[in-house]
Parts: structure tokens; C-alpha cells; sequence
């Protein structure tokens, strides 16, 4: 395939994704349905790791290691602010991939877009983020903290997040049909990767010379914006903004790429 | 573009399986096919179809046959636009070609009517299109207030009723059946029957796998015999079907009663 083709069949698959609109929105919703079902609890599973990640935290760097009090403001509320994000794209990539291949036997006899599976799942997950983000004035409040309108911003900022996580779904779910132990690694690869997040620790205390790894991670600056935001009340900076916007249309647009030289595996392997 | 004389064409038509593949590829086997077994890899690929040509005009029933493993299904799956082709092409003229199935892409959790409309979208129904076609298929599939109920309370054989309903409706251009449908109570299989010749008068084309000869000699305007993925033989039905059963009537035992076939319902 030349470059215009492969462009041209690119862009019928994002064409494709809109005329499925109502595929997307029924799986949403159904989506959202049989987890009502099935855990009368969804969410209070769903925020119990990252409120156990966060308390653990607080115990080892604040009361073990005294650390953490310069940040100025409570370290849990600290920790939250990007934990909440961090746990939405990890459940959503982990979700997306295995909803993915649970649905083989629908793509051995449907011609339906496949990339409407990782996309319904990042959507209907959303949900909780954005529950989870509810939480945070709460939490502040109970902390002694103040409220300001400022913190509204962590709303538009989701669809940058949404963005990113999409395409870190779309990577890995094609990337399961390369090799199958991909669900497991990617349980070791996200803890990895939070340790390379500005999660547990602000971007200012990482040293000049490894901050190209964090220009280099698409999940780096979205953080930092919601932390600025929940945290500090401030806008965030033109760059801040403008990386996490580019961290988000390269990273769908690699992984939807990615999904589509991949899909035709799809359907032949079981 | 294609021509108007033709539905579906297939030019030198190939797929391929890579049976290391289908054994699942991990990390670990990738590996070890990097490292040293590349003097095996080239035994690993299966041609389950190679050289296939065949082309059948707008109003043509298209019957396949040959045995088991010879190919029919994975036709089925690259006309339905499920698979791509490693070598050559398949034309289509009409919008997507449609596989006749079961309940595919039904959910134990939701109930009966929300499984239609997701079977529906699946296929690529705007919401308007599924608003149109739901009641018809309540109404077909005779379920009443089981409609209600998560698919998980259902038998079987409501199962089946449902998905064959949904599937009736679907009025694709391309009609793609796979071993004949039957399903349900003989009430309900005179319905199916009479449903699925409207469908076929309506729909542009069809191809239909089935081990039933009855039934590939009462509808079928063409005939390709696959043997090992290659065509055997293309052509009139009595002639093909005739040297069909004459080259494998050796190896068989008689023929079972027709409706002891057709009584056959596949559930993939």
C-alpha cells in the first residue's frame, strides 16, 4: 500500500467510526448497565485502589520518611489529584483490552469497525471519572481546604485525558493480538509507568536531566494540569496545556494507526 | 468499479493461516522463533483457500460445497467482509454483505429486547433503521413478556428463536448463509423457511454453504465445489452436484433422510 492509500484507509476508518455512532452509544450504555448488575459496588471498587495506593503513600513518605510537607498543601490531596486520573486510564486500557478479545467471536462474524470496542469501554469508564473528580472537593473540604471556581477546569480537562486514553487502549488491545501475554504485562508495565508519572511526586523535584523522559510520556502533562488545577487552584500554563494536547493527538493517533495495521489479525486467530 | 452484471466476483482469491499464529503468539514463543526455529517457519502456513475465480450475476443463488475443511466457511468470511484476502480480490456489488448468524454479539446480562438493538447496531443500524425493525422482530420472534428478562434466564432454544429473529430482519444485499438455519419448533421453522424466501427474493445476491443436496439443487442457480481451498469445479447445479457425490459416494454410507439434515442448527 502506497502512503495515499494507506491515508485514504485511514481515513474510511474514521468514517466507519461515525456511522457506528449508535454502536458506540448502545455499548456504552450497555456497558454501564451490566456493571450496575453485576457490582451493586462498581465504583467503590473502582476508587478503592487509588484511595489505598494514596493512604499507603501518605504513611511511607510523610510519616516514615518525613518528606512531603513542602508541597504546602495536605500530601493526600496531593497524591489524589493525579492518583484519580492515573486510575481512569488504567482501568480503562486494562477494560478496553480485555473486552476487546472477549469480543472475537463477534468479529469473526460481524464487519463492524473494531476500534468502537476500546473507545465505548474508554467512554462508558469515564463515567466514574468524572465521579471520581466529584469526590475531590469533598475530600478538600474534609481536609480543611478551601474551594475555588478554578477547580471547575478539571472538567475540560477530561477529554484530554479521554484522548489519551483511548489511544493507549487502541495500542494495546491490537498489541494482544501480537502477543497474548499482553493483559499481564501490561499489570507491571502501569506500575512502571506511574513511577515515571509525576504521581507520587511533583515534576519540579525530578533533576533537569531526566526530564526528557517525562516530555516523552503522554500522561505526564495531562497529570500535572489536574494537579495545578485541583491542588492549586491556578490555571495552567500555555505549555502545560498546549503538551498535554499534543501528548493527546499523538497518542490516539499512534494507537488508532497501530490498531488499524494490526486488525486484520483479528478475526483469523483464536 | 465493478461492472452491473456482476454481485459477487472472485479474482485469484487467497487466505492464508499461519497456523504458528493460531496457537496464540506470546512473548516467550516470539522469542524462540527469533532466536532459532526460523528453519520452521515456512511449514507453519495453511493456504485455506488459494486461486479461487468465480463470479455469479445480481438474482444468482450461489451454492458451496465440498467437505469439511475444504474452505466454504472461511468464503463465507472473507465476502462477509470478516477476514481480508492475502492474494487477489473479492468484488461485491451492494452495501454490506451480511453473515447470517445466531446471536452474535448478545450479552448475558441484557435482556431480550436491549439485545436486539445491540445485535442491530452491530450490524450497522442507525438508531431511526432499529426504532423500525424492533417490533416486527418481537412480534417474530414470539417471546412476549420474555423480552423483558436477561438473556441469562433464557433456554437455548430462546436463544436461538431470538437471534434467527433479528437475523431475518436484517434485509442485507448480499445474503450469506452458512449450513441451513433451522431452528425452533416446527411451527416456528415453517415461519423461518417462509421469512427466509422473502429475504432471498428481495436480496441482490446469495451464497449458501450446506451439506444438504436437496436443498443446494432446489434454489441454487450456480454451484462451486471447493476441495482443499482450490475450485474444483464451477458451473450448473445437476452437473457439479452430480460429480460431486460421484467422486466421494465411496467413502459414504447413504444418505440420510433430508429432514434429518435440515433439523441441523448451527450455533457459532
Amino acid at each position: 500500500m502506497g502512503a495515499r492509500s494507506r491515508r485514504a484507509y485511514l481515513m474510511q476508518r474514521v468514517r466507519d467510526l461515525y456511522e457506528f455512532r449508535y454502536l458506540v452509544r448502545y455499548l456504552v450504555s450497555s456497558q454501564l448497565q451490566v456493571e450496575r448488575v453485576s457490582f451493586t459496588f462498581g465504583f467503590v471498587w473502582w476508587l478503592l485502589d487509588p484511595l489505598l495506593m494514596i493512604a499507603i503513600w501518605t504513611v511511607v513518605i510523610v510519616g516514615i520518611l518525613g518528606r512531603g510537607s513542602n508541597t504546602g498543601y495536605p500530601f493526600p490531596l496531593f497524591l489524589m489529584a493525579a492518583m484519580l486520573p492515573w486510575q481512569f486510564m488504567n482501568r480503562a486500557v486494562m477494560v478496553g483490552v480485555s473486552v476487546t478479545h472477549n469480543k472475537e467471536l463477534q468479529m469473526r462474524q460481524i464487519s463492524f469497525p473494531r476500534a468502537v470496542l476500546p473507545l465505548s469501554v474508554t467512554l462508558s469508564e469515564s463515567v466514574k471519572l468524572l465521579l471520581a473528580i466529584a469526590i475531590f472537593p469533598i475530600a478538600a473540604l474534609a481536609f480543611g481546604q478551601s474551594l475555588s471556581p478554578v477547580q471547575l477546569l478539571a472538567v475540560p480537562l477530561m477529554p484530554i485525558l479521554m484522548t489519551i486514553t483511548v489511544g493507549i487502549s487502541w495500542f494495546f488491545s491490537a498489541l494482544y493480538f501480537v502477543f497474548r501475554d499482553t493483559e499481564r504485562l501490561l499489570g507491571v508495565l502501569f506500575r512502571l509507568w506511574m513511577f515515571l508519572s509525576p504521581v507520587i511526586y511533583s515534576l519540579t523535584l525530578v533533576p533537569g536531566r531526566f526530564h526528557v523522559i517525562y516530555e516523552l510520556n503522554p500522561m505526564c502533562w495531562i497529570l500535572v494540569c489536574f494537579r495545578v488545577v485541583l491542588v492549586y487552584h491556578q490555571i495552567p500554563g500555555p505549555a502545560s496545556i498546549g503538551a498535554a494536547l499534543a501528548a493527546a493527538v499523538v497518542t490516539a493517533t499512534i494507537g488508532f494507526v497501530f490498531f488499524h495495521i494490526q486488525e486484520p489479525r483479528f478475526a483469523r486467530l483464536n | 468499479m465493478a461492472s452491473e452484471d456482476v454481485a459477487i466476483a472472485a479474482h485469484g482469491l487467497g487466505v492464508r493461516f499461519d497456523l504458528r499464529q493460531t496457537k496464540g503468539r506470546t512473548l516467550r514463543r516470539s522469542l524462540a522463533a527469533a532466536v532459532g526455529a526460523r528453519r520452521r517457519a515456512e511449514k507453519g502456513v495453511f493456504w485455506a483457500l488459494r486461486d479461487v475465480n468465480f463470479s455469479i450475476a445480481p438474482g444468482e443463488i450461489l451454492g458451496v460445497i465440498g467437505k469439511n475443511g475444504s474452505g466454504k466457511s472461511t468464503l463465507l468470511e472473507v465476502i462477509a467482509e470478516v477476514i481480508g484476502p492475502d492474494e487477489g480480490a473479492v468484488q461485491v456489488s451492494g452495501r454490506r454483505p451480511t453473515l447470517l448468524t445466531i446471536g452474535a454479539g448478545f450479552e448475558r446480562e441484557l435482556t431480550g429486547r436491549e439485545n436486539i438493538r445491540l445485535n442491530a447496531a452491530y450490524l450497522g443500524f442507525s438508531r431511526k433503521a432499529i426504532e423500525k425493525l424492533i417490533e416486527p422482530i418481537e412480534e417474530f420472534s414470539e417471546l412476549g413478556q420474555f423480552l423483558d428478562q436477561p438473556l441469562k434466564t433464557y433456554s437455548t432454544g430462546m436463544r436461538a428463536r431470538l437471534g434467527f429473529s433479528v437475523a431475518v430482519h436484517t434485509d442485507p444485499d448480499i445474503l450469506l448463509l452458512d449450513e441451513v438455519l433451522s431452528v425452533g419448533d416446527a411451527d416456528f421453522q415453517e415461519k423461518s423457511r417462509r421469512r427466509l424466501e422473502e429475504m432471498m427474493k428481495r436480496a441482490r445476491a446469495m451464497v449458501v454453504v450446506s451439506h444438504s443436496r436437496d436443498f443446494i439443487e432446489d434454489i441454487c442457480s450456480k454451484v462451486l465445489w471447493l476441495e482443499k481451498g482450490r475450485v474444483r469445479d464451477f458451473g450448473e447445479p445437476e452437473r457439479v452436484i452430480a460429480d460431486y457425490h460421484a467422486s466421494t459416494v465411496q467413502q459414504r454410507r447413504p444418505r440420510p433422510a433430508a429432514g434429518q439434515q435440515a433439523a441441523v442448527a448451527p450455533i457459532r
